[in-house]
């Protein structure tokens, strides 16, 4: 079961995708396989949800879908970078940090890593190193320094 | 020039820290004094005190979520954006912003 924030098996390279709501799915399956939702479509209709109130495609060529739900097990962040760039709302996307939070909480660890990994995305450097990145584990470590 | 601005987001996971960040590294880009309050799902960071209302110029709020405890900035102009156009185009708010207060003074 997992019990990291984010791991190998959440982290997707050349990932191959028309519509957000196919990206989303193919993370949440990513995500569940792994044992970390309970609900799965439960988890991606609270994602969809989110989207609807607003875009989580916030420039930077990033798009950020995310939920707190109840139907989540393990706070997770999943990290997808896109074969070719794709049309989320307004914007064209490149890369997707995925986020999974339980509902209610339980403890705040997870989510002060996650402010400050949304914290580090506004400088290119650290977008930079994400971009380039050759494994999954170069991204996990990226990710999980924080 | 002291800005001030609370950021807060449907979800309080992700938007909420990522404008705090670019609306503070745009300040500092600009040798503006800022500090940035959140209220995400941590809870409230960085909060500001009525020390902070009364040596600040302006206050900039994000409006996709009623801000916490709002009333403590009765006495001091706000400035309302999205939270996304704070992500986005943050060096530009502050511009526009530190534009009208230097108009006001």
């Amino acid at each position: 079961m997992a019990t990291e924030l984010i791991n190998n098996d959440i982290v997707l390279f050349d990932v191959e995708a028309t519509t957000k709501e196919e990206v989303i799915r193919l993370i949440a399956d990513a995500m569940d396989q792994d044992g970390r939702l309970i609900d799965k479509e439960g988890y991606i209709q609270d994602v969809l949800k989110r989207e609807s109130t607003s875009s989580t495609a916030i420039g930077f060529s990033t798009a950020t879908p995310h939920a707190k739900s109840v139907s989540v097990k393990e706070p997770s962040l999943s990290f997808v970078r896109l074969k070719r760039p794709m049309q989320w709302d307004d914007e064209e996307v490149t890369m997707v940090f995925q986020i999974a939070v339980p509902s209610p909480g339980q403890g705040d660890r997870h989510l002060e890593i996650l402010a400050k990994l949304f914290r580090n995305l506004v400088y290119d450097e650290f977008r930079d190193k994400l971009s380039a990145a050759k494994s999954q584990q170069e991204v996990v470590d990226l990710l999980k320094e924080f | 020039m002291k800005f001030l601005a609370v950021t807060a987001c449907p979800s309080g996971v992700a938007h909420t820290y990522m404008a705090a960040e670019a609306l503070a590294k745009a300040c500092k880009e600009k040798g503006i004094e800022c500090k940035v309050e959140t209220q995400g799902s941590i809870g409230i960071e960085n909060e500001i005190t009525a020390e902070d209302v009364a040596s600040a110029d302006c206050i900039i709020l994000t409006k996709d979520m009623p801000i916490k405890n709002e009333e403590r900035f009765a006495n001091i102009p706000k400035v309302r954006i999205a939270i996304s156009d704070a992500v986005k185009k943050a060096p530009a708010i502050v511009n526009k912003v530190e534009k009208a207060m230097l108009a006001k003074k």
